[in-house]
């Protein structure tokens, strides 16, 4: 302890269960992105890695570049790991097939666009990593949506079969090797949600004639998502979530409440008797829970007070279920997210509104 | 007992209460007594007594001021003062060594507190005694008794609660005398005849706790809340918003004072002076907790109004170098001064020395991410993130919108904030500028009234001047002529004898 006065500081030092500051709270988030990052290396390939290492540094350079252009300390800022964290989430979000050249200019635009152009961190209304998907996927449809075969096949160690029953999986025609031989160049236009709205679309499953652009991150073989592999990717992002909600270094509010409102408006179409893949698969499939966790859950772009981020995911996972069941895109949560970074400041104003005097306290 | 309530948001911090350990140290009358003309609202007060008149314990010094011993006035002049806002102000010198008859100094028409007590006059003698909250606010006491007055007192809520650490007075005063605080409280349940009455007290003061409940043992209409340790529930606003809920009482209406609504809230030192107001005693003393770097100074004092930091510390014991700077209030509500010259008001309820620190070093802070870390802590139910966002840009109106007004700066959002960000100096400085704006607004007003007043009262005359002077400019004429006719027919008559008289 100083010698100084007990003021502030002295508080501050006497209450262990306070928030980490910035560096910290990033840095926890990327501890707990490992797990999801290794297993999906391993299930989709190494292009995960090699993404993720890309992504990364060059968001690093370009967070680095935009402080030295607006005359910034570069050092304590490029510590922070808001960059960095960003520039990994983009990474995980892209095909491991796409060109480097493609996720550098993605990530360039989610840092200086997207960031920068607003201020830096604390001051960008519309969530970075997402801006620079969108528009990689506007941009290049074509090898955003290329992902390696090797994503759709069943796991290797199950068969064919048990792998089918288990997941629900695979009717082969996406399938182009066999299973535990992945053919490492050959490449798909099919993931899981995209399979699936092909065969809606056509009327039987398995259909492969259209290309469909996809925001997944984790695909797999089958009409009826999710697949074994983008399934198991999913339970590692719940699991770094989970870690993270245990640590309270996300709110609660929003995993659930997107996940909540995704599942329950999958359950009422099914209630509803329309075609769909169900509130669980819809959860597992797709990038529902890697949004829910680590995308929404960015508390600068996200509604600031408790009740606005429970309106706030509400809208992630309405809005995805719209888009993925109605809508253009084969997957919908980073345009929930968009749009809802949009509706920020409304939801802001309405329900930042003080509660009045009088409620009983929580 | 009933049970344990708890604010809204709050922290809670680790127990630190010096002192407590020891008993309440009495320390002489210093030499020398200085009174800051300060009002509650940090308007200066107009002295009514002179340089060389002679004072008593009681004696009015200004409006809701009065000297705490005897001696005599000598010198009315700027001095330094513990106050947030100002490092100086005007302030009564007393030299109590000046040779003073003995007098008993007598406020009170009620001398003696067990004869039939005369509700009326009692009141009267409250609102004179000049008593200001002894919490830390410092809210004249009469204003609030005034208020109640004219609505009748639904609850008297006597508010035990210090959280803050490293305050300890009001613990030190129930472990020591709560017989004496629960005699005050009964004289004053006497004159406010509340509906109610309850003492709120935070669980974790056992020794306070159990003396009060010794104390109480014979009076049952007062009842004893027990409140979580969470800062900030001794203050006033978030303490009586969960009292009037656990007792199924109305919550207040928006935009009042709790006295306005006939609840009465009163710091336990501050009922004390009360009742001791009201058997002729005038309010000359407080507890202050005095703690520091060297243990020798940790002790819970009880020192007369107006006597100079320095001397109160040197009386301790404790030799100050120039370096020293001391924290005035709790780590969290109070703030730093080097006004050892200054001194003790009813406000200052703890003093925390630094023998040789240097100014504190200024924290980094980080751009806010918006984590909302600091709204559930807030114990007025404010959002600081969005709060900090507007105050940044100084967007007033959206300040009030989201109800800046009710902020009580307690510092809990600063306290975990992960970015380290001065959020309460921020909503401080934009409340000031909220107060300025609504001065100069109110004064623009009123200058644009008496320029509408006088534009009207012009406008009156010459319309006055446009309808009535052509009549009257003749009939001034007429009479004039008449009179000069009269005064010819007059002269005609009576011949130039009395001319003068008639020029006259």
């Amino acid at each position: 302890m100083n010698a100084g006065l007990p003021g502030l500081a002295a508080v501050r030092a006497s209450l262990p269960g306070r928030l980490p500051a910035t560096a910290p709270l990033m840095r926890s988030v990327m501890w707990a992105l490992l797990p999801g990052t290794s297993l999906s290396a391993w299930l989709f390939g190494g292009g995960v890695l090699i993404n993720v290492l890309l992504g990364v540094t060059t968001a690093l350079a370009a967070e680095a570049l935009a402080l030295r252009l607006r005359r910034r300390p570069v050092g304590a800022t490029l510590g922070d790991g808001s960059a960095a964290l960003a520039g990994w989430l983009l990474a995980l979000c892209v095909s491991p097939t796409l060109p480097g050249w493609q996720l550098v200019l993605g990530v360039a635009i989610a840092i200086l666009l997207a960031k920068h152009v607003f201020g830096g961190i604390g001051h960008n209304p519309f969530n970075p990593a997402m801006v620079g998907y969108a528009v990689l996927l506007i941009s290049f449809p074509q090898t955003m949506n290329a992902w390696p075969e090797r994503v759709l096949q069943p796991l290797p160690g199950l068969s064919g079969s048990s792998a089918r029953q288990a997941m629900g999986s695979a009717t082969g025609s996406a399938t182009g090797s066999a299973s535990g031989a992945p053919d490492w160049d050959a490449l798909t236009r099919q993931t899981p949600l995209s399979a699936w709205r092909t065969a809606r679309l056509d009327g039987g499953p398995g259909g492969q004639g259209r290309s469909e652009p996809s925001v997944s991150p984790g695909p797999s073989a089958a009409p009826r998502p999710p697949g074994q592999r983008p399934a198991l990717v999913a339970m590692a992002w719940l699991l770094g979530g989970l870690w993270l909600l245990a640590r309270r270094t996300i709110a609660w509010q929003i995993p659930l409440s997107v996940l909540a409102a995704l599942a329950l408006c999958e359950s009422v179409a099914v209630v509803a008797g329309a075609t769909t893949i169900g509130p669980v698969a819809a959860v597992f499939s797709g990038g529902a829970m890697l949004g829910a966790f680590f995308i929404a859950t960015d508390p600068v772009s996200a509604a600031a007070s408790a009740r606005g981020r429970l309106v706030y995911g509400a809208g992630i996972g309405v809005i995805t279920f719209a888009i993925r069941s109605v809508g253009g895109w084969p997957e919908g949560i980073a345009f929930g997210v968009l749009l809802m970074n949009g509706a920020v400041p409304m939801i802001d104003r309405l329900s930042g509104r003080a509660v009045r005097s009088g409620r009983t306290p929580p | 007992m009933s049970p344990r309530l708890r604010i809204r948001g709050g922290l809670a911090l680790p127990r630190h209460k010096p002192g407590l350990d020891r008993p309440i140290l009495d320390l002489p009358l210093p030499p020398v007594l200085l009174h800051p003309l300060l009002g509650h609202g940090g308007g200066e007060l107009t002295p009514c007594v002179a340089i060389g008149d002679r004072v008593r314990a009681g004696t009015p010094l200004a409006d809701g001021l009065r000297a705490a011993a005897a001696g005599t006035v000598r010198a009315i002049e700027q001095r330094p003062v513990l106050d947030r806002y100002r490092r100086h102000a005007p302030c009564v010198v007393i030299d109590t060594q000046a040779h003073v008859p003995i007098e008993i100094a007598v406020t009170s028409s009620i001398t003696n507190a067990l004869g039939p007590i005369d509700t009326a006059d009692a009141m009267e003698t409250l609102l004179r005694a000049g008593i200001d909250g002894q919490g830390g606010a410092g809210f004249p006491a009469a204003v609030k008794l005034r208020a109640v007055r004219a609505v009748g007192c639904r609850l008297l809520l006597i508010n035990a609660c210090e959280c803050e650490p490293g305050i300890a007075c009001d613990e030190a005063l129930l472990q020591e005398a709560s017989p004496g605080v629960v005699a005050a409280i009964d004289r004053l349940v006497g004159v406010l005849a509340p509906q109610r009455t309850c003492i709120a007290i935070e669980h974790d003061k056992r020794a306070a706790v159990a003396a009060l409940g010794r104390a109480l043992d014979a009076s049952t209409s007062i009842e004893t809340l027990l409140f979580e340790p969470v800062y900030p529930s001794g203050a006033e606003g978030p303490l009586l918003e969960r009292v009037l809920i656990h007792l199924g009482l109305p919550a207040l209406p928006g935009g009042c004072r709790p006295s306005g609504a006939g609840v009465l809230c009163l710091n336990v030192a501050t009922a004390l002076a009360l009742g001791r107001a009201l058997e002729g005693e005038p309010p000359v003393a407080r507890i202050v907790t005095v703690t520091g770097d060297g243990a020798r100074l940790d002790a819970n004092v009880r020192a007369t109004l107006g006597t100079p930091i320095r001397w109160l510390l040197e009386r301790l014991g404790h030799t100050l170098t120039d370096a020293a700077r001391v924290r005035v209030g709790g780590p969290l509500s109070g703030h730093e001064s080097d006004a050892l010259d200054a001194p003790l008001t009813a406000t200052t309820h703890a003093i925390h020395l630094s023998a040789a620190s240097p100014a504190p070093e200024p924290v980094p802070t980080r751009p806010c991410i918006r984590c909302g870390e600091c709204a559930p802590v807030c114990p007025v139910a404010l959002q600081p993130q969005l709060l900090h966002w507007h105050a940044d840009a100084t967007d007033l109106p959206a300040l009030q919108r989201l109800g800046i007004d009710r902020c009580i700066e307690c510092g809990c959002c600063d306290v975990v904030c992960p970015s380290a960000l001065p959020l309460t100096a921020g909503f401080r400085a934009a409340r000031g500028e909220l107060a300025e704006r609504a001065r100069r607004t109110a004064e623009a007003e009123r200058a644009d009234r008496l320029v509408q007043r006088r534009t009207a009262r012009l406008q009156r005359e010459e319309q006055h001047r446009a309808q009535a002077p052509p009549p009257a400019a003749r009939s001034n004429v007429e009479t004039a002529l008449a009179r000069v006719k009269a005064r010819a027919r007059a002269r005609a008559t009576a011949g130039g004898g009395n001319r003068s008289e008639a020029e006259g």
